[in-house]
């Protein structure tokens, strides 16, 4: 689980602030060059209508905003996901043309803020022209140009910058993912999401998140994460993601350590210290593993190897692997050196807890009660109610039920996100925001258990037991048909359930 | 719904003078008399230095700082007052309102879970007519009362209040429920400790005062009482503990489930706090209709003869002693049952995770620049947002199973942070980790740590919840690698164990 750094913020634009501020765009000594891009950058209009997971069967209200994008062949719009997630309504317009044209979303990659978006007039193509892409990263100190339509602007904006850092960072559309990123002291604003950075008039990275704590950090995705998107589309037609090795390691810096794994003075090695019960690694490493070397790179006691002359941490192999790729790693286990290939895949983590986008949240309700899978979009309803311990349970259960155990026999955590108000239900406020345990006795794999669960009362009554809670929510089952019955009136919902089949069925 | 937690006693550092002549005060017989400046007379500025402990780093103490309120004279060179104003003090002093000279006075008895504290001026000469006031014996809703405070000058600031509420509350400042009222007044109250009158005598010592609301919240000279008989014997008196936690019972379907009639008295027990009074005696589940002759509604209020509708925190921790034993009536399973408990003080060092809310210096071990120690409430706490920034995995375990050791004496032992060292590169980012062994052999507080250090010589291996290989130190650096930590970082000893 990446944590999120404070004050990192994706700046797509709300409507809010509209017309606010505009980015005077200034004629540089490249004018020409820059009046050529004027041809290959779009600003992109959404309405936006997420799903309100605190009343699963409805949407949340529309908003709308702008941000940026520009074609890269192919009639291909590159762009932020986080710019078109949730959207009910997309459309293009080319600076300096009035006209505005529908579009829709081609691919997109949650894990890395990327997405390919496609207007639907080919009309909207005549006389653009595609961006070129810069072969290399560009290095510390590079001068760095960035377009887009930030604050509300209707005419392209330039600002300019130099790369200040190349780093790993945290993705925050995801809220889990972390790569690569490229920071500059060029002025990013809202609205400038998905626009290109280009050095020397080619595209070096997509403008997608700042800091909003700090003064002029802005971060760009850089090259290697932007073609890890267009091959893994281009591969197959769909968009698969990053594969998930899986792996949590130790340095072995420590000499005594080092003694207490029987690693030769002069050997690196990263030991393996857990494995993700979902990662590709799982069943292939085992915990105790020393990694000596990946696809044959030597791997140092700091962890680190060298690729294209620098030295990143291992884990950049498997990020520049595809699904379907392989890593192989020779490795010290129990006195010997093996050489284990891990088939790199992305295999579907119901743990990950991926920020959800365009994906209508399952429920159930039952007298009153909204029963969800715990997600990180549940989560963030929630944040002001930390100081309730059911809450502070839910956050622990978000980052350690892997790490602890809790999630074996289970596909989804169950949560009571919601209560609404009715006879039947008058005393159960106290168990809102509670992870449920088991219902009628039988422990809830997934919320689509319940209705069954559901179809069991005990002598007349549901039980539902909550972790870290003693006491149990006890209903009346004999009262729960009328009582929704009612409730499904009085709250307008126009289902008491929406699940989706297990991946088995 | 809300769970209630019968009140929790943390009594800490309580040292005893003789305090004989406290008796006299306690007597109910002297008469109200008009308001006059006679009890204006006992009231003393109080006067605290005080250092907090890192809980990060547990040998250093966070620069001093000062705080200032109010006490009462009791008797002679006795004076009463709040806990949490001496908290942690390195000095105390009291002085007349408006003077400048200032006495030294030492802390005879506090307790956290009361709130209250007794302080001691050596020779009572220094503090000439000083008119000991006498405490309340009653209260009422509805009664009117007087505050006082002093300008810097000296000059009394004198308001009235009215008694709002009567009720058992959690301490602002610490998490044990006892009686306590409110008062309504518009006086500005500045200090802590500031004295309440009803008449002539102490009614209270305000323990907070929130000015929006002109509201007080306010310690009752009743419980003030109890603690200086407690104060008084040779051995403090911690008030008694039940150690069960309860929720209300008014739901109807519950309590068909739970086999008692839909309406009437009674409260479900959820869970008992072992080695407590009531462990073994009440069941989870079980639905305690009366306590030591008091009827339990199904709100766990009882109509106490004092003071009338109460939450039954009062009739457990507020009626009885100690050594007392209760008659309580329960339904268990859809049968009526009577059985007996003998009440008993809380005891802190029961607990998997103390609360610590004196906030005494943590017990702590440091070796190959390992800084291990046992989890604390005060610990969890001590960042920016409290529990909110604590790590969510020791927080659960505090959140969950604070009061529930698995066997006597079993602490979670952390590894709260590693001081960088040569003897522990690669190790610098662990913090807040769970310690589940030591060279091998399990752990369950930091007193087995020590007792694994030195008989191996030190740590050569440590294990830790969830880390799938153990951390390695070099036995061969471990001394000087002990010395070097000790004075990079300065600390005076590397372990601070008390009772070894």
């Amino acid at each position: 689980m990446i944590s999120l750094p404070h004050g990192v913020r994706p700046i797509s634009l709300a409507a809010a602030v509209l017309g606010l501020a505009l980015t005077v765009f200034t004629p540089a000594a490249d004018a020409v060059s820059v009046d050529r891009l004027r041809a290959s950058v779009v600003k992109i209009y959404v309405t936006v209508q997420r799903y309100d997971y605190s009343q699963p069967w409805q949407a949340t209200p529309l908003g709308s905003g702008n941000g940026s994008g520009f074609l890269i062949g192919k009639r291909r719009i590159l762009t932020n996901a986080h710019v078109v997630s949730d959207t009910a309504f997309i459309e293009v317009q080319r600076d300096g043309d009035p006209r505005r044209f529908p579009a829709h979303v081609a691919f997109i990659g949650h894990d890395c803020d990327l997405a390919i978006v496609v207007a639907d007039d080919p009309a909207f193509y005549e006389g653009t022209r595609e961006i070129v892409f810069n072969d290399t990263l560009p290095r510390l100190n590079d001068e760095l140009m960035c377009l887009g339509f930030p604050m509300g602007g209707v005419r392209l904006s330039l600002t300019r910058g130099v790369v200040s850092r190349i780093d790993n960072g945290s993705y925050v559309h995801s809220g889990v993912d972390s790569h690569l990123v490229v920071q500059t002291d060029a002025a990013i604003n809202p609205g400038n999401s998905g626009g290109p950075v280009l050095l020397d008039g080619r595209v070096v990275g997509v403008a997608f998140q700042g800091l909003s704590s700090s003064q002029n950090i802005g971060y760009i995705i850089p090259l290697p994460v932007i073609a890890h998107f267009l091959r893994d589309v281009e591969n197959d037609g769909l968009y698969n993601g990053y594969p998930e090795l899986g792996v949590v390691s130790l340095d072995t810096r420590n000499p005594a350590l080092r003694r207490l794994l029987g690693l030769p003075a002069a050997s690196g090695g990263a030991v393996v210290t857990w494995l993700d019960p979902f990662g590709a690694a799982h069943g292939l490493l085992q915990r105790g593993d020393v990694l000596l070397r990946v696809n044959g790179r030597e791997i140092a006691r700091d962890s680190s190897i060298v690729m294209d002359g620098n030295t990143v941490e291992y884990t950049e192999q498997i990020e520049r692997g595809q699904w379907g790729d392989q890593v192989v790693f020779d490795l010290s286990r129990s006195g010997g050196v093996q050489r284990i290939a891990v088939p790199l895949r992305n295999p579907k983590d119901p743990f990950s807890l991926r920020m959800r986008y365009d994906e209508a949240p399952e429920y159930v309700i039952a007298g009153g009660l909204v029963f969800t899978p715990l997600t990180r979009n549940l989560l963030s309803t929630m944040s002001g109610d930390i100081s309730k311990r059911a809450v502070h349970n839910l956050f622990y259960v978000s980052q350690y039920a892997k790490l602890d155990g809790m999630y074996e026999g289970r596909t989804q955590f169950v949560v009571l996100a919601n209560r609404l108000p009715h006879p039947v239900n008058t005393y159960d406020e106290y168990f809102r925001y509670g992870l449920v345990d088991t219902v009628n006795g039988r422990r809830l794999g997934a919320l689509r258990d319940l209705p069954e669960a559901l179809a069991h009362p005990t002598n007349g009554f549901h039980v539902i037991t909550f972790d870290g809670m003693e006491n149990p929510l006890v209903l009346d089952a004999a009262l729960i048909g009328d009582a929704d019955a009612q409730i499904k009136r009085r709250y307008e919902i126009p289902a008491l359930t929406r699940l989706r089949k297990a991946d088995n069925e | 719904m809300e769970i209630f937690v019968n009140s929790l006693s943390h009594l800490h550092a309580v040292r005893l003078v003789p305090l004989a002549a406290l008796a006299l005060l306690l007597s109910n017989t002297a008469p109200l008399r008009a308001a006059n400046s006679g009890e204006r007379n006992a009231v003393l500025d109080v006067l605290v230095t005080y250092q907090t402990c890192d809980e990060r780093l547990p040998w250093r103490l966070n620069p001093p700082q000062n705080r200032a309120g109010y006490g009462l004279a009791v008797g002679p060179g006795s004076i009463l007052t709040t806990e949490d104003l001496v908290r942690q003090a390195t000095l105390v002093e009291v002085r007349r309102p408006g003077r400048a000279s200032k006495f030294t006075a030492m802390v005879a008895a506090a307790d956290p879970q009361l709130d209250a504290a007794l302080l001691a001026v050596r020779d009572p000469a220094l503090l000439p007519h000083l008119e000991p006031v006498e405490l309340a014996t009653n209260l009422e809703r509805g009664a009117v009362t007087r505050i006082v405070q002093y300008e810097d000058s000296g000059a009394p600031q004198e308001g009235a209040g009215r008694i709002v509420e009567l009720s058992v509350e959690a301490l602002p400042s610490a998490p044990s429920a006892v009686l306590t009222f409110r008062v309504l007044s518009d006086l500005r109250v500045l200090n802590t400790g500031a004295p309440i009158f009803v008449g002539t005598r102490l009614a209270g010592l305000m323990m907070r005062y929130d000015a929006q609301r002109q509201s007080g919240f306010v310690l009752p000279a009743t419980v003030l009482a109890r603690f200086l008989q407690s104060a008084a014997a040779p051995v403090y008196r911690a008030p008694p503990y039940a150690g069960f936690n309860w929720i209300a019972l008014v739901d109807p379907v519950l309590r068909r489930y739970l086999g008692v009639p839909e309406t009437g008295d009674g409260i479900q027990i959820v869970q008992t706090v072992p080695t407590a009074s009531a462990a073994g005696v009440l069941l989870p589940n079980d639905v305690v209709t009366r306590w030591d002759g008091f009827a339990v509604d199904n709100q766990g209020f009882y109509l106490d003869p004092d003071y009338g509708r109460l939450r039954l925190n009062h009739a457990i921790s507020g009626r009885r002693h100690v050594g007392d034993t209760v008659a309580v009536e329960l339904v268990r399973g859809g049968q009526p049952r009577t059985v007996s408990i003998a009440l008993k003080s809380y005891n802190e060092a029961d607990a998997l995770i103390p609360e610590n809310t004196a906030g005494a210096p943590a017990d702590y071990l440091v070796e190959g620049g390992f800084v291990l120690r046992e989890l604390t409430g005060s610990y969890l706490r001590s960042g920016e947002r409290g529990l909110g920034n604590a790590n969510p995995r020791l927080a659960h375990i505090y959140m969950t199973r604070a009061t529930q050791p698995e066997r006597p004496g079993d602490r979670v032992v952390i590894l709260s942070s590693v001081l960088p060292d040569p003897i522990n590169i690669g190790y610098q980012e662990f913090r807040d980790d769970v310690v589940t062994a030591v060279n091998g052999e399990p752990v369950g507080n930091l007193r087995d740590v020590a007792r694994c250090v030195d008989r191996d010589g030190g740590i050569k291996r440590l294990t830790l919840y969830g880390v799938g290989v153990d951390l390695a130190l070099d036995p061969a650096l471990r001394s000087a690698a002990n010395a070097r930590i000790a004075d990079t970082y300065r600390i005076p000893e590397l372990r601070r164990i008390a009772n070894p």
